[in-house]
Order: C-alpha cells, then sequence, then structure tokens
C-alpha cells in the first residue's frame, strides 16, 4: 500500500519473509534496485512488497544503510565512509555479512554490495583454505589426484 | 535461501568477494574446492577496474592494473618483478585475455632509429608470473592485440594466443600474427603472413 506522509514522501511498505513489515519512504526503498522496478511497474500499489528472500532481522540492516545512503550527499562523504565502516563492523560476524551480501544482492543495492564485499574479502585475506572452508562450510572436492591433473593442465597459464 | 545460516554461498557471492582479493590470498585458494577453482581459474576475468590505461603522449601508460594488490588503492600499484626493467611505466599495455596480459615496450636503437626492438611480455596476474618472448625486431612496429584462437580451444588442449602485430609504413603496409602456442616453446610463429593492403 502507498500512503502519504506529511511533508508528501510516498511510503512504501515492505514485508520480509518471517512477515514483518516495515514502512519506508520510497526514496529509501528505491536505492534497490529490485524494489525500484517493482515500484515503476505498479508493483507496490497492491499492498506491500513481499520479499521472500530476506529476513526481518537482515531487512532492517538493509534499510538501515538505505536511510543513511539517502539522506546524504556527496558531500559527505567522509562521515559516510565512517559510518559504513561502523555499519559492516556492527555486523559482527561472516555469517551475519553474507546473510547481508545475499540481500544486497537480490536486492541489488550496488554500494551496500560492495562494501560487504570488501568487508568479507578483508576478512579471508589472511586466512587458510582450510579457515575458509570452515566459514561457509565448504567441501574440498578435489581428490588429491585431481588436484594434481589440474595442476598439470594448468601449467600453460604459468601456473 | 536460507538466510539465518549462510552455509551456502551462491558463486555469483563468491565471485564478488573473490574479484578483491589480494593475489596472494588467490593462489592460496584456488585449490579450496572445485567451484572456487573454476571461479578462480584462467576464466577469471580480471576485474575491469583494475585495467586503468591511459594514453600519455603517444603511447599507452598502465596505471594501475594488473599487479599484484587487488584490494586497496590500486593506482600507481606498480609490479616490481624482475622482468620489467625499467618499470611498468615504460610498458604499453596491448591486451588482456583469458586472465593472461600482454605488455610490450619498444626500445629504441642509437644506430638506426627507425629501427625498435619489440619485447613482448605475457603476463599471469593471477600468479603474478612474467614470461618474456623472444625478441624480434622490426620497423615501425604496432602491436594491434592480443587474443586467442577459440577454435583450438577444446579441452585439454589449452588455448592458443594470438597477437597481431602490423607494419605501418605506407608502402609496405604488413600485418604478421603470432602464435603462442604454450606446450612448445611459449612463441611460435606458426603465421606469419605478410598481408598485402
Amino acid at each position: 500500500m502507498s500512503i502519504t506522509t506529511e511533508n508528501n514522501e510516498k511510503m512504501i511498505t515492505l514485508m520480509s519473509s518471517d512477515g514483518e513489515e516495515f514502512v519506508v519512504e520510497e526514496a529509501v526503498a528505491a536505492q534497490s534496485q529490485t524494489i525500484k522496478h517493482l515500484i515503476e511497474d505498479g508493483c507496490s500499489t497492491e499492498g506491500s512488497i513481499p520479499l521472500p528472500n530476506v529476513t526481518g532481522r537482515v531487512l532492517s540492516e538493509v534499510i538501515q544503510y538505505c536511510k543513511k545512503h539517502s539522506s546524504s550527499d556527496d558531500k559527505e562523504e567522509k562521515e559516510l565512509e565512517a559510518w559504513d565502516a561502523e555499519f559492516v563492523k556492527a555486523a559482527d560476524d561472516h555469517v551475519a555479512l553474507t546473510d547481508l551480501m545475499m540481500a544486497a544482492n537480490f536486492l541489488d543495492i550496488k554500494g551496500l554490495l560492495d562494501l560487504v564485499a570488501q568487508t568479507l574479502a578483508n576478512m579471508i585475506t589472511g586466512k587458510s583454505p582450510e579457515e575458509v572452508r570452515r566459514m561457509w562450510n565448504i567441501k574440498n572436492d578435489f581428490t588429491p589426484e585431481e588436484a594434481e591433473k589440474v595442476r598439470k593442465e594448468n601449467q600453460w597459464a604459468f601456473e | 535461501m536460507a538466510a539465518t545460516n549462510s552455509s551456502y554461498l551462491p558463486p555469483e557471492i563468491v565471485e564478488e568477494i573473490l574479484a578483491l582479493l589480494p593475489i596472494d590470498s588467490i593462489q592460496r585458494f584456488r585449490f579450496l574446492s572445485k567451484s572456487w577453482f573454476s571461479l578462480l581459474a584462467i576464466k577469471f576475468e580480471l576485474p575491469k577496474k583494475l585495467l586503468r590505461c591511459r594514453r600519455e603522449g603517444d603511447q599507452f601508460l598502465f596505471d594501475a592494473v594488473v599487479l599484484p594488490e587487488y584490494s586497496g588503492d590500486v593506482k600507481d600499484t606498480v609490479y616490481t618483478g624482475p622482468e620489467l626493467q625499467g618499470g611498468i611505466r615504460s610498458y604499453a599495455f596491448v591486451g588482456s585475455c583469458n586472465g593472461l596480459v600482454c605488455l610490450q615496450r619498444k626500445k629504441q636503437f642509437f644506430y638506426a632509429k627507425c629501427t625498435k626492438e619489440l619485447e613482448m611480455l605475457v603476463l599471469n596476474p593471477v600468479t603474478g608470473i612474467c614470461r618474456k618472448l623472444p625478441e624480434r625486431r622490426h620497423y615501425y612496429p604496432y602491436v594491434y592485440g592480443f587474443g586467442y584462437d577459440s577454435a583450438s580451444d577444446a579441452p585439454p588442449s589449452p588455448p592458443d594466443f594470438l597477437s597481431g602485430i602490423g607494419h605501418h609504413h605506407h608502402a609496405h603496409p604488413l600485418l604478421m600474427l603470432f602464435h603462442l602456442s604454450l606446450s612448445r616453446p611459449l612463441i611460435n610463429y606458426k603465421l606469419n603472413i605478410p598481408l598485402r593492403l
């Protein structure tokens, strides 16, 4: 449903996968290209926009980010950077960051996606392959023979 | 998508993260799993923002490019491998394809100003290893590009890299293609067809 506030700002209702509703200004929601396109297609007039891939906890973080970034202009770049740094720090661990990144990917919010990707990249930079596998439950599906074979095949690329 | 349990990491997410890793991490993580390998393997495209290339005077200069640091401020990152004598700034960027980058450096000879020796390098930014191609002397050489022959890209044989070198003299226009088959010596003048235009 779209309602209008006193200062004439159009409001949009977003619904998370676990049924939580968030009422935000259209300008805030439109930071997400996905939502922006839904609004343009008229999907916001028939009630709330369902976001089946994003939980309420993650969505509230995403909205925080969008609010900050829709209200700041370029002059406040330094302050915004500091805010971003605090924001990802508050997300705490790689699980929360991964959730956030998947939401940013689905909602198509480039700034947030880049921010979280960089944070995760920094996080794993010094880690061993085994530590990274544990972080995301990645199975090492190379047998020693396969790994050797692949190494050989890639000799040409100066491996 | 299980938003509360991130045990599954979709490839598009992994790709975003991997693109930001510094070179030593990329090397370390290559054999982490098959899907990571395929994302980091030869098809791994360099993030475009790293291939900043600018024109100064009559040649292209590398600004940031290719080199060991993917993360942080990439501006003026310099690859200081022993192969790059005179610094990366004296090299022109020919092209990049399939994760390899081709660079060239022109040397002027004091005894014959019209003759230039062409020094070409192929660099794999993922492994940080650089190979110098055998030098050849050309008249007014212009290197036009670097690509690969997809027709020979049938596994398990690696794609063959091609580099086109043109000759600009109005009286004798010439186009040569150099073929790099890496199962043999790095450069192989298999296609060396003078093309009268």
